[in-house]
């Protein structure tokens, strides 16, 4: 019996269905091909990231399932965009230590994706509980924008009173986040 | 966990702890699993919430060693080259030099030119696709969602269709027709309309026959959808074959339509 997946295009991918993957190069792979080259990347960079996040969506619905409240196309875009933003970051890592860096075998490093993938699901999931106020409170500081600003913004009496709004709504996320069941097997 | 080292948390991962404040927080770390636990996971939110890619280490638990077991298993190998397949023949033919890529789009401009200014001393008339934007409405589609069904194969597959999403509107209509013995003409009409979406027009055209040798209501449908497959596809003749057939029979769906439509194509 196939494991929890509540799509039919994540059934068919596991059951190998050839029809569904040739689907997904014609109608999703042009646009990630683009979005590739428009962020540092060359079309077999777009190829060999699409690949992996394909392989490693079958691997995660075969072993756990994987549950999605949101259109296929539109998921396996974020997969595969998130999976792009972090061989960028593997290799801004390389130059930043001269060509030195840990070599993982393959497979590691698709588990390491597919946790990652997992984790920012959990975040994004877990955001969605705080208040509108606080994930835009969080959102802002993150990004960086200068806490005067955030003061203004947000209508706090000082910069210190900011920051400890920042505080709680962290600490909030965090202990929704650690009381999810789903992060022990992540961490 | 109080809020004064929830606090010291914070100013140790975003590194505002002196030297001396650090080592003895990580001493304080050592002692402590739970503080630890505490200190990963605001490394981790801070990774998110910054937009910055989290590299942990893979932890050693059931669920990675599932994952690594399946990886190494023939059944992942099997899936994996059939992507790989797919991928190929997918593959975008690539031009060989940058010369050839510049003679190459110098002659598309050149045809796109003559093409437009021939367009513009002969064409007075709409073209096929102009024509098929004019007259092509999915409100001519059959309504599923209103037949009393929830949450079917078919009406997933509607929603898709309707939200533009068409390879899964597409899965949907598949998985529907496999699944029962009589489907509902409606799917043979929106599987149709998908697949001349995704530009797939012979199979289009053979979605809207079935559709057509249905003893259905909606069954001359099919010829106003096959209709306007053609219209789409550029193919004026049988387009026009189509039409006159509706024009012919008073009782076709969108018979005025087809004999207006018949007027601007002649």
């Amino acid at each position: 019996m196939l494991p929890n997946t509540n799509h039919i295009q994540i059934q068919k991918l596991l059951q190998g269905d050839e029809d569904t993957i040739r689907l997904l190069y014609d109608t999703l792979f042009p646009k990630f091909a683009s979005f590739v080259k428009k962020n540092k990347g060359t079309y077999s960079d777009a190829e060999e990231t699409f690949h992996n996040a394909l392989f490693q969506l079958i691997a995660r619905a075969k072993v756990k399932g994987v549950s999605i409240n949101t259109s296929f196309e539109a998921y396996v875009f974020v997969v595969c965009k998130n999976l792009w933003f972090k061989e960028l970051n593997k290799r801004k890592k390389e130059v930043r230590n001269d060509g030195v860096f840990e070599l993982k075998d393959e497979t590691e490093n698709q588990i390491t994706a597919i946790l990652a993938q997992e984790r920012w699901e959990l975040f994004e999931d877990m955001l969605t509980e705080l208040s509108e106020k606080c994930r835009l409170l969080l959102q802002d500081y993150f990004n960086k924008v200068p806490y005067d600003v955030i003061v203004k913004k947000f209508s706090y009496a000082t910069e210190n009173a900011a920051f400890q709004r920042v505080f709680k709504c962290k600490k909030q996320l965090a202990t929704l986040i650690k009381n999810n069941s789903k992060y022990n097997e992540l961490t | 966990m109080n809020d004064e080292l929830q606090l010291k948390i914070e100013q140790y991962v975003s590194g505002s702890m002196s030297e001396l404040e650090a080592a003895n927080f990580e001493q304080l770390m050592e002692s402590s699993e739970e503080l630890k636990a505490a200190v990963e996971l605001s490394k981790k939110l801070n990774f998110h919430l910054s937009g910055t890619v989290d590299d942990s280490a893979i932890p050693k638990n059931d669920y990675t060693q599932k994952l690594r077991s399946f990886m190494e298993s023939e059944e992942a190998q099997e899936l994996k080259e059939k992507l790989r397949t797919v991928q190929l023949e997918r593959r975008v033919p690539k031009l060989r030099s940058k010369r050839r890529r510049i003679i190459f789009v110098a002659a598309a401009a050149v045809i796109l030119f003559l093409v437009s200014a021939i367009g513009m001393i002969y064409q007075t008339e709409p073209g096929t696709e102009q024509l098929y934007a004019q007259y092509y409405t999915t409100d001519d589609l059959p309504s599923i969602i209103q037949r009393g069904s929830s949450n079917t194969l078919l009406e997933k597959g509607a929603v898709a269709f309707q939200n533009e999403y068409f390879p899964e509107a597409l899965a949907y209509f598949n998985e529907y027709e496999a699944s029962t013995e009589k489907p509902d003409i409606a799917v043979h009409l929106y599987k149709g309309a998908t697949l001349m979406e995704l530009r797939n027009y012979f199979a289009a055209i053979e979605e809207f026959e079935l559709a057509i040798d249905s003893e259905s209501i909606d069954a001359t449908k099919g010829f106003w959808f096959k209709a306007m497959t053609y219209l789409k596809a550029g193919d004026e003749s049988n387009a026009k074959y189509i039409l006159t057939n509706i024009a012919e029979h008073v009782w076709y769906y969108n018979h005025d339509k087809a004999k207006e439509l018949l007027e601007k194509l002649d």
